[in-house]
């Protein structure tokens, strides 16, 4: 058993004759912070969902805090402290805000509703959306979506978050309550998995990033190292920055 | 205080129902609104499943005429009495509902609803052609629940069972299963990724659901001596379904009350022989398009019961 609390060894994924992971391989440790980047269609979004249950793997194994996670469901995944967000936001909409919260808060039998209300309240209180708590989620903003799925996972009390593309569309003031939100799990050991194409955001905020490349790990070190590999740049960056830019390319 | 003005409708009303057939309603109303009260259990089970955990089922009726023929067969068949026969078609609907649920719980939309469809078919035809067990299409006779002239111990004994079985779905929807099963209707995976067994619960709800259907069969079977193949047609499902759309599927009061109110309508405006049913279609379409909430989710609203808008 490794020190790792997150261990991806040789996961592969196919969807037909498309392959969408190809043997990707790393270890995580307890409270890292780690940007996952690669252009659209790289595969990020496929390996969060094999990671949090949604997805089987078709090849290699996944283990988390020493436990083999892949083929489990995803609401055990969550049980067992994975928590994952969803790039369209997924919030319940005909229910409460704060019923949304007691959903995750009450799937554990030994948490009275009592508990649960208390610590929602506080979530709510934390992410500025106290004042909505009796509204239907399907009234709120899209930014205010996206912040009250924070407040879900948070109720899960998780050990790994799974963000994807939370700050898509967010106002920037919005956009700083979930950074600081993320820094406030991050703190008290949490460890983050962010997946974002908003580069300041993976700079800002993870001191590690990983980048797939048609489903191939192609690099995974710190941040900056990452930033100046000059094949991510080729993979990534080249549409915008790299030696290409501006150039049509064919259809 | 909005809640005690529901309480105290319910209970004005729950005061009439075991009021009026001892305030001369006669015979032939009070049978009529005793079959009312095995079509609220339906509706209202129904509901259960598609107004709170949104899934579709088109096989209700079928497991009416499960635990309904289950507890003809057991009684005439067998000899047992019917304190047993009908508990027994309870537990045959809920298991069968069991298997069939967790067959096609991961189908959604078109293809759940069409596999209902075909399972409650295949259940209709083999029970129709099974004529040496069933009697077919002629119907099968169930000795009367309680024997005696009088109607009165049928129209109580199905109101209790409406209202145990009100009761059984009030508590578990309050419950955090409740609020599950709502979170699933509402989205899925979102539910599953919080840690919502979506599987489970949708068990449950179909289990639950098909439960009661088969405890609402075994007594009609008693009430009416006569289990048919036809309570198990697609005819009779769409009656269901219209009594639980017409009274407002998202409550189960609503859906049930939405039974007796259809039943009593279709018994007053029997002149007008099978238009009623087109009556009900039209009536369908009007409150799916204009008033999702059905009679009396819009009148509970109006009257200041519920919060609204949905």
């Amino acid at each position: 058993m490794s020190a790792a609390q997150l261990v991806a060894d040789g996961i592969g994924k196919r969807f037909g004759g498309l392959v969408a992971l190809d043997r990707v391989s790393f270890e995580i440790v307890a409270g890292e912070r780690i940007g996952l980047i690669g252009p659209n269609g790289s595969g990020k979004t496929t390996l969060l969902n094999v990671l949090s249950g949604f997805y089987p793997a078709d090849a290699g194994a996944a283990s988390f805090e020493g436990a083999r996670i892949d083929g489990q469901a995803p609401a055990e995944l969550a049980r067992r402290g994975i928590a994952r967000s969803f790039q369209v936001t997924k919030v319940f909409r005909r229910l409460s805000v704060l019923d949304n919260l007691l959903v995750p808060g009450l799937t554990a039998w030994r948490t009275s509703r009592q508990a649960a209300s208390a610590r929602a309240t506080t979530i709510l209180e934390q992410l500025e959306l106290a004042r909505l708590a009796g509204e239907r989620a399907a009234h709120l903003s899209g930014g205010q979506a996206k912040l009250l799925e924070f407040g879900r996972l948070m109720m899960l009390e998780p050990r790994l978050v799974l963000l994807d593309e939370p700050f898509g569309g967010v106002h920037p003031d919005l956009k700083r309550l979930m950074y600081d939100t993320i820094r406030r799990w991050n703190a008290g050991g949490v460890t983050i998995v962010l997946i974002s194409h908003d580069m300041g955001a993976i700079f800002g905020l993870c001191g590690r990033v990983l980048a797939l490349r048609n489903g191939e790990l192609i690099a995974d070190g710190r941040a900056e190292a990452v930033r100046d590999d000059p094949e991510v740049l080729d993979a990534y960056l080249g549409d915008h920055y790299g030696p290409h830019a501006g150039e049509e390319r064919p259809a | 205080m909005r809640r005690h003005r529901a309480a105290l409708a319910g209970a004005f009303l729950l005061v009439v129902l075991l009021v009026l057939p001892l305030a001369g309603l006669g015979a032939y109303w009070t049978y009529i609104l005793a079959i009312g009260f095995y079509y609220a259990i339906l509706s209202s089970s129904w509901s259960l499943l598609v107004g709170y955990v949104g899934r579709i089922s088109f096989a209700h009726a079928a497991f009416a005429g499960l635990g309904a023929y289950t507890s003809a067969l057991a009684s005439t068949g067998l000899g047992w009495p019917i304190a047993l026969t009908i508990p027994l078609g309870v537990v045959v609907a809920a298991l069968v509902g069991l298997v069939i649920g967790r067959l096609c719980l991961d189908l959604h939309g078109a293809y759940l609803g069409l596999t209902t469809i075909a399972f409650s078919e295949i259940l209709r035809i083999a029970i129709t052609a099974e004529y040496d067990v069933t009697r077919g299409s002629l119907g099968l006779a169930a000795p009367l629940l309680f024997t005696g002239d009088s109607r009165l111990p049928h129209y109580y004994t199905l109101l209790a069972a409406l209202l145990a079985a009100l009761g059984l779905m009030w508590l578990v929807l309050r419950s955090r299963i409740g609020l599950f099963f709502n979170a699933i209707r509402e989205d899925e995976e979102a539910a599953a990724s919080v840690g919502v067994r979506v599987a489970r619960w949708k068990l449950v709800a179909f289990t639950l659901s098909s439960a009661l259907a088969g405890l609402a069969g075994g007594l009609y079977a008693h009430v009416l001596q006569l289990v048919a193949p036809s309570m198990m047609s697609i005819g009779e499902m769409g009656f269901i379904l219209s009594m639980a759309v017409i009274g407002g599927f998202h409550n189960i009061f609503y859906a049930a009350l939405g039974g007796i109110l259809l039943e009593v309508v279709l018994e007053a405006l029997r002149q007008i022989g099978e238009w009623r049913l087109t009556l009900f279609g039209l009536v369908v379409i009007v409150i799916l398009r204009y008033s999702p909430n059905g009679v009396f989710g819009t009148l509970a609203r109006g009257l200041g019961l519920e919060r609204g808008p949905r």
